[in-house]
């Protein structure tokens, strides 16, 4: 897995690249937290180069949302390919994560005013 | 004509990972397409990884057995080993999350649940058998005949 973190005044930003399952998602999960114990408000996701994701990966985004959800903030999730996006269907956590097709939509999600005033 | 793959886990917690590599290795041999691919390694890895987490601890018996075969429309993924007693049939094939109640454990199975055509559990000789079928078809809602 490749992680690579974006700045952002609003969010915690994390491009992930390749497999998240057991080996690889200690290291998210540790960015995660560190972002989270930093008071960020929301959490995008940049899955286009996402090949995979197991459960332990889904848990570090639903630790996510359990933060930020009662202050107001969201999870965003975005590119994820189609037959990974299967699986946010048939575990119904599309409905508790905002799906968002790419990053542009992500960054619109958490700030919808079109120059972020 | 079927095809199979025999992986045995002597130190599972090692072997975890070149289990899922011999996964990959075989879905590309049978040219499986990336949803069944994905399918195929997602349920291995979650129900391994539920043999790891809750199986035997000591002793000539914490080795865990993997078998795949291709039957052409269909996969079988057959797992056994020596761990306490568990039943994956009996756990809930609903949404892993229902009327907003947000569960983490349990996930992987759920995910298992909602993806399988058909599981079956037996307990033999003091080991669980738990066989997995993937329908080889690429609609989700086609393929799921549990949710």
């Amino acid at each position: 897995m490749q992680l690579h973190e974006i700045e952002h005044p609003a969010a915690a930003v994390f491009q992930v690249k390749g497999r998240l399952d057991s080996t690889s998602t200690p290291e998210l999960e540790k960015k995660v937290l560190l972002s989270l114990d930093r008071g960020v408000r929301h959490l995008i996701l940049d899955f286009s180069e996402l090949e995979y994701i197991n459960s332990a990966g889904l848990r570090v985004l639903v630790m996510g949302y359990q933060r930020l959800n009662p202050l107001g903030g969201h999870v965003v999730v975005c590119g994820v390919r189609d037959y990974i996006a299967e699986i946010f269907d048939i575990s119904g956590y599309d409905r508790i994560f905002n799906m968002c097709a790419d990053m542009e939509r992500a960054l619109r999600e958490i700030d919808p005013t079109p120059d972020g005033q | 004509m079927t095809a199979r793959l025999d992986f045995a886990l002597l130190h599972p917690e090692e072997d975890h990972a070149g289990l899922l590599a011999a996964v990959e290795e075989f879905a590309d041999t049978q040219a499986l397409p990336a949803a069944l691919r994905y399918r195929l390694g997602l349920v291995v890895d979650e129900l391994v990884s539920n043999c790891i987490a809750h199986g035997a601890r000591t002793g000539r018996d914490r080795g865990i057995r993997v078998g795949i075969t291709d039957h052409g429309g269909t996969i079988l993924i057959e797992i056994v080993d020596a761990g306490t007693p568990f039943d994956p049939t009996s756990y809930t094939s609903r949404r892993c999350l229902d009327d907003g109640d947000v569960r983490v454990g349990g996930m992987g199975l759920c995910l298992v649940r909602n993806l399988a055509a058909q599981i079956d559990y037996s307990r033999e000789g003091g080991f669980n058998r738990t066989r997995v079928t993937l329908a080889k078809c690429t609609q989700e809602n086609a393929c799921n005949s549990m949710k």
